[in-house]
């Protein structure tokens, strides 16, 4: 064995490993953040009657539902670029997880604003509200109920999803993975703590969202 | 844009390698959907077994897969295997891979289907003496194969896209051929933003296809 094979993990490894699930979780939620504030906005124009909205929402719901992540993160990190922005990996990690989940949180967007019902609206009319009132008084609160157990959902797979930034070598969770099996070649060890300590993130977030499905069933 | 002109031609030049890899991409699909539906089908009978020893592990099985991500099951198995000396082909690993992980939510499609089955019709099974086997093929299968066809063709097109994972184990489909040719022609936005066009024509060809099939299958749109 060459020297500069390590023939077992070492607490240097294991800080590497919390740097790792520290930049993944800064990942998920600069992504997760940014992500909602344009699934909002895509969310309303896709729930809107004017096809002049829904249909490019539509469009482009349908375009990112449907081409792999990877290739998103590719364009991404290739087009930006290309746009004269030298822009750091992590931007370019966080701006696909962004796209990505907006398309995703948009469609529960729209799914929680129809689960309001039209009697509401009425009734917000009734009282002289106008849609932006309506919107921000009476249907997004009642709507963001709704949303919660599929958004949990949505943050749970944007977790996984936030392992393909590694691609571009950002070091987060599974490049740490990476970086060590390539030191130690203890494969089996260190690529099953990297799924345990994903595992720890996410199992807690998907026994939320079933105990908050479950609530909401009761409830509704 | 400062200064810089779009070139598709050489990417064009090269499109039947990239179809190539299309090809590739859907074989591996293919053969993932059919094994994990098995896979998924034992696990589903397994985490509604009353035995707590099938299904202890069967629940683990889905839990775990669910939450960890598929690049790292893919790394898993594939560095996994060479750790232990075990010589398996990188197609070979990246189709274990992604049966395993879709194994796992066929596991919770394959019981949904199964428990919307109507416990009368169980109960009718057994009465008419069959076995559990029989059961299973002759009344059970049938029925649920109904409301586990829309969500199965949800998957498949999730299959699709997820199998272009692979291409970080060095399998030659889609997604890699394009990354070859990124890094031959130097033209990486052309090339992706095609690789991706392709991408999202088969997966929305085939998603009109099943539902067409599903709507001949049960007179209904699935």
């Amino acid at each position: 064995m060459p020297q500069y094979v390590q023939d077992r993990l070492n607490i240097y490894d294991a800080i590497l490993f919390l740097q790792g699930l520290g930049n993944t979780v800064l990942l998920c939620v600069c992504g997760l953040g940014l992500g909602l504030v344009i699934a909002l906005v895509i969310g309303l124009a896709r729930a809107s009657r004017s096809r002049w909205l829904s249909w490019p929402a539509a469009t482009y719901i349908e375009i990112i539902r449907d081409s792999p992540l990877l290739m998103q993160l590719y364009l991404i990190f290739f087009a930006l670029p290309l746009m004269g922005l030298q822009v750091p990996i992590f931007a370019a990690g966080v701006a696909t997880l962004m796209v990505n989940s907006s398309a995703f949180m948009a469609e529960i967007v729209r799914a929680g604003i129809q689960a309001v019902g039209k009697d509401q609206w009425d009734a917000a009319r009734g009282l002289g509200m106008g849609y932006l009132q309506t919107m921000r008084h009476v249907v997004v609160p009642q709507a963001f109920r709704v949303m919660i157990p599929p958004g949990v959902g949505l943050l749970i797979g944007l977790i996984k999803d936030s392992s393909i930034i590694s691609v571009i070598s950002y070091i987060e969770l599974t490049r740490v993975g990476q970086i060590l099996t390539e030191k130690t070649f203890l494969s089996f060890q260190v690529f099953g703590i990297v799924a345990a300590l994903y595992f720890i993130l996410c199992y807690p977030l998907s026994k939320l969202a079933l105990y908050t499905e479950r609530r909401l069933k009761v409830g509704g | 844009m400062r200064g810089y002109v779009f070139q598709f031609r050489e990417i064009f030049q090269e499109l039947p390698m990239l179809l190539d890899g299309a090809v590739t991409t859907l074989h591996i699909s293919i053969l993932t959907l059919i094994l994990s539906l098995v896979v998924g089908t034992l696990g589903a009978l397994c985490r509604m077994s009353r035995l707590p020893w099938l299904r202890g592990p069967a629940t683990w099985y889905v839990e775990v897969i669910r939450n960890t991500p598929l690049l790292v099951q893919l790394f898993f198995i594939y560095f996994g295997f060479s750790q232990i000396n075990i010589d398996v082909s990188n197609y070979t690993a990246g189709v274990i891979g992604l049966v395993v992980n879709n194994g796992a939510y066929l596991t919770e499609i394959v019981r949904a289907g199964i428990q919307a089955i109507h416990k009368g019709q169980f109960e009718a099974g057994y009465s008419l003496g069959l076995n559990f086997l029989q059961l299973m093929r002759y009344v059970v299968f049938p029925q649920a194969f109904r409301v586990v066809y829309p969500p199965l063709c949800n998957q498949f097109i999730g299959i699709i896209l997820w199998s272009s994972l692979v291409s970080t184990i060095s399998v030659h489909d889609l997604a890699l051929r394009g990354k070859e040719l990124a890094s031959t022609t130097f033209r990486s936005f052309e090339t992706y933003a095609v690789v991706t066009l392709i991408y999202v024509v088969m997966t929305l060809t085939i998603s009109a296809a099943l539902k067409l099939i599903g709507y001949r299958l049960f007179r209904r749109p699935a």
